[in-house]
């Protein structure tokens, strides 16, 4: 009887399926829309490229957007199911721990200031958030672990909820103090919207996520045998303390980083790590980047539903995921636990 | 005279602001099958975690092969002693081989996967604990005395000398009580494993243990052969309940209440 459950090969073969389906959707997506664009025009090289409306939407219009979605929905959801191991708790996401809304906050604080996106080609507002997303997770964190180092679903519900609240106060007072532009550029970006974006942006945060993203894979197993339970993990030789640390500040990194630029878009980094553990099981050295690859997925899809959906007018597609995740979470905790 | 393989050296342990243990010292010989015992909160899980690594202390305080706790590596001292906890609660829907599979971590660098060899270290530590038969099922669905022989398969996998257990048998009944004991003599015997586990059945206990140490408010209050510390006013001081002893038919220990003059 075999008891092989991951050899190398299914693992690509998993991973590879993932992958195809975010390409279908990159392929698909794009040519859906208010305005039909005709592919052959789009790319035909007889029409100079500022006459050709069809190549000017796909291309500064529908692209970039899409892209975003994809980093910012890969991001969050590799996030969720980092935080969910580390916290042992299957609720926890960067929305609902309140991280989200410490980036939130961090990103305001740097908009307000009247930094713009980037100083001298460091990205001034991701830093921001990322640090803010730093905050909320330590505060988070301190709060509601037990002395026996284990996250109860209540507390840390709470301190997620004390968390989201006190940041919310926190950027309702910047708002309130700042004037009228500043005001603009801040409720434009807490809507939670893609449309605001460049490939100039798009690439100045590939670094930042592919980074996050990287180390987190470094630490996978570790990570798994965390999520079976600290002291178990210790005695298996996991350098426990140094794992959370690395763990959280890469999370956030990954958080702040797409909250930076897409404002806070609730629910996918919770509603994504739980499709795909059902999918492929809770190896994180699996689950992440499967999470990845479904996450843009999946928020490039809620986005063309927000893009659509009352043409002309596109609605945030924070209201999609909220929509779809706000029953999901009360399904979460109300499911009957063995 | 062999050389001790763990030492605990005056040690005293506190949570927050409560002491649970109270300048414990003690040897373990290489191969020594050792019973701790005592009432509830008597400091059995917090000598076992400091034992195990799992609670750290001062410099100086415990020792394996004679060299301090803190001068190991985590990874080197997990592939010579494993401590199994009593609680498995389990969050996330791994499955049995993935947990026994996990044994292999402290053998394996960043981001690799177990190899035919670690597939084959688990798969004899399964044979063993006869849990292979449900290698492939989830480990949240299976029942408790599975779940147990499972997580011993785990500890074997990881190839160690000394073998921690807090409470191994507490939850299980009587049939998988036995087994699990069994599992570990056969390895005591076998490989000269070191094994410590706590346990509350005191029959067994002098049943199995070539040594047991019983605890009384986070002190040692005796360290011995099971027929020495399972005395009448041993127990009755410690556990303080009216006692007698009965000897079975192999000389061990069976505890009964003393039901006419209960205090």
């Amino acid at each position: 009887m075999s008891i092989i459950l991951m050899d190398r090969k299914r693992y690509a073969g998993t991973l590879g399926l993932f992958f195809l389906f975010f390409l279908a959707t990159l392929a698909i997506t794009p040519l859906i829309g208010l305005t039909h664009i005709d592919l052959g025009k789009a790319l035909s090289s007889d029409i100079a490229f500022s006459d050709n409306v069809d190549a000017n939407i796909l291309f500064l219009v529908r692209i970039p957007r899409i892209f975003l979605a994809a980093l910012t929905g890969g991001a969050l959801s590799v996030a969720g199911a980092v935080f969910q191991c580390l916290l042992r708790n299957d609720l926890a996401a960067p929305f609902t721990l309140g991280v989200s809304s410490g980036a939130a906050l961090g990103a305001v604080i740097a908009i307000s200031l009247g930094l713009s996106y980037t100083v001298m080609g460091i990205p001034t507002v991701p830093i921001a958030a990322f640090l803010g997303a730093l905050g909320a997770i330590t505060l988070v964190f301190s709060l509601s672990r037990t002395r026996t180092g284990e996250f109860p679903t209540t507390v840390l519900l709470l301190a997620g909820v004390t968390a989201n609240f006190f940041f919310a106060a926190m950027v309702m007072f910047i708002h309130y103090l700042s004037d009228f532009t500043q005001s603009f550029r801040i409720v434009r970006w807490l809507m939670g919207g893609l449309d605001i974006t460049d490939y100039k942006t798009l690439l100045s945060i590939c670094p930042m996520i592919f980074i996050g993203f990287s180390i987190l894979m470094l630490i996978g197993r570790d990570l798994n045998l965390i999520s079976t339970g600290v002291q178990s993990a210790m005695s298996r030789g996991v350098d426990v303390i140094k794992v959370q640390k690395i763990g959280f500040v890469m999370a956030s990194l990954l958080t702040g980083t797409v909250v930076a630029v897409s404002g806070p878009i609730g629910f996918v980094g919770l509603i994504v790590p739980h499709i795909v553990r059902l999918l492929v099981g809770p190896d994180l050295r699996l689950l992440l980047p499967a999470s990845m690859f479904f996450g843009a997925s999946f928020l490039i899809l809620c986005d063309t539903v927000a893009r659509t959906i009352i043409a002309p007018t596109e609605i945030p597609v924070g209201i999609i995921t909220a929509v779809l995740g706000g029953p999901f979470f009360v399904w979460l905790l109300k499911r009957p636990k063995q | 005279m062999k050389s001790p393989i763990l030492q605990i050296r005056d040690t005293s342990f506190s949570y927050d602001r409560e002491t649970v243990l109270h300048s414990v010292s003690m040897d373990i010989q290489p191969g020594e099958f050792v019973g701790v015992i005592g009432p509830n909160g008597s400091g059995k899980s917090t000598l076992l975690k400091l034992l195990g690594g799992v609670l750290t202390t001062d410099p100086g305080k415990l020792f394996f092969r004679e060299k301090d706790y803190k001068d190991y590596h985590r990874k080197q001292m997990a592939q010579s002693i494993t401590w199994i906890p009593q609680d498995h609660s389990m969050i996330f829907p791994f499955k049995v081989s993935e947990i026994v599979l996990m044994g292999r971590h402290p053998y394996l660098s960043a981001f690799t996967f177990e190899g035919d060899e670690d597939i084959e270290i688990a798969r004899n530590a399964m044979e063993r604990t006869q849990t292979l038969q449900f290698a492939q099922r989830g480990f949240n669905e299976i029942s408790g005395g599975e779940k147990q022989r499972v997580v011993v398969a785990g500890a074997i996998t990881q190839e160690p000398e000394v073998m921690i257990l807090d409470e191994p048998t507490s939850a299980l009944d009587i049939k998988y009580q036995i087994q699990i004991l069994n599992i570990l003599q056969q390895l005591n015997k076998d490989e000269q494993m070191t094994v410590v586990l706590a346990m509350h059945d005191l029959h067994l206990a002098s049943k199995f243990c070539d040594r047991l140490v019983l605890l009384d408010q986070g002190k040692i209050f005796q360290d011995g052969r099971p027929e020495d510390v399972l005395k009448k006013e041993n127990i009755e001081e410690v556990y303080g309940v009216k006692v007698h002893l009965i000897k079975d038919h192999d000389g061990d220990i069976m505890i009964s209440p003393d039901t006419i003059c209960t205090p």
